[in-house]
């Protein structure tokens, strides 16, 4: 599983910094929510917020950021997980 | 009697541990990206340069072998030529003559600077430009394409790099002049290039006028694309475009 991880981590990446939005945005909700506590997509979100954003140095930018909203859908999804079972 | 507390408060626990963790990172990479932005872009842009060189020589050189992708490489290029002279065109007459009237001259030179992202890469109207605080660009300096049109501002420097706000980011708003009648109206940018303008119903706007900037020296901001007006409304809405195309854009020219 942690290779799993890391693998997607790298193709997020990649993807952030050489792809264009409308593959990385998806990638980077999608790792969130299917890996379990996936806070490497915070440290993703503050890339993304680097590279393209206006930065996160003033409070608004933080709130606007997408390290914000990734940090706030981990809260979110993390006990959502915990209830929902999904049999294969 | 048993508890039947413990699993579920073990959960709970287990999850404001988790949150307590989340926020720790999010508090910590907030320090940390505030503090070291300037080097994460440093390393990046080597990239993204080697990538727009790779980009263009590839073309290039599949171009030599396959015949059919040259001439349409060549058509675009042409398009993109046309593009440019007609921005160039539609911009030439602005406000130099308002300029002449008060004895003053427009020939600052400026800094040119060449493109590392464009939207689609950026999710926002943001572009990285490879000057920076050592090439003499200064936070607020206003941006222009080479053939003349203003689109956005510098909103950050670093070292080697800038980053330059388009107008028609979202939610900012700007200043302008709509050409026709003279009428100072407010830019709003919806992203992607667009604008959004309103204004009174009895004000006259139509397809294709030429929205300027507030200064004395105006150059062209934007071109009205659509009006839309309801009959109940006091007010018409009308889209404008960005001249520039901010999907391709390569050079810009950042001036004081």
């Amino acid at each position: 599983m942690n290779k799993w991880r890391h693998l997607i981590t790298a193709f997020v990446l990649f993807s952030i910094i050489l792809l264009p939005y409308w593959i990385y945005v998806p990638l980077f909700f999608a790792a969130i929510i299917v890996l379990p506590v996936y806070w490497e997509g915070i440290i993703l979100g503050f890339l993304i917020d680097v590279f393209y954003g206006a930065g996160v140095e003033s409070f608004p930018n933080i709130i606007s950021s997408f390290a914000f909203v990734g940090f706030i859908l981990l809260i979110i999804v993390v006990p959502l997980k915990e209830r929902i079972r999904i049999h294969v | 009697m048993k508890t039947n507390y413990l699993p579920k408060n073990k959960k709970i626990l287990l999850y404001k541990r988790v949150t307590l963790f989340l926020l720790g990172i999010f508090i910590l990479g907030t320090l940390i990206f505030s503090v070291f932005d300037s080097i994460l872009l440093r390393v990046v842009s080597p990239i993204w340069q080697g990538e727009s060189w790779i980009m263009r020589t590839v073309s290039k050189e599949a171009g030599i072998w396959r015949g059919r992708e040259r001439l349409l490489e060549e058509n675009f290029s042409l398009k993109e030529k046309v593009q440019s002279l007609e921005i160039e065109l539609a911009s030439l007459r602005t406000g130099e003559n308002s300029l002449a009237l008060l004895g003053r001259s427009s020939d600052e030179e400026g800094i040119v600077a060449g493109v590392l992202t464009h939207p689609p890469k950026s999710p926002y109207d943001i572009l990285v430009i490879d000057a920076g605080v050592q090439d003499g660009v200064e936070i607020g300096e206003r941006v222009f394409l080479p053939e003349g049109p203003e689109v956005g501002v510098i909103s950050d420097t670093f070292t080697r790099t800038a980053k330059v706000k388009l107008f028609s980011s979202s939610g900012v708003v700007t200043p302008a002049v709509l050409e026709r009648h003279a009428v100072s109206i407010e830019l709003e940018g919806l992203g992607a290039g667009n604008f959004k303008i309103i204004v009174p119903r009895d004000t006259e706007v139509q397809v294709g006028d030429r929205v300027l900037s507030a200064y004395v020296n105006s150059s062209l901001l934007a071109i009205i694309e659509d009006v839309e007006q309801k009959p109940t409304d006091s007010f018409k809405e009308a889209i404008a475009r960005s001249p520039a195309n901010i999907f391709s854009l390569r050079l810009l020219v950042i001036k004081p």
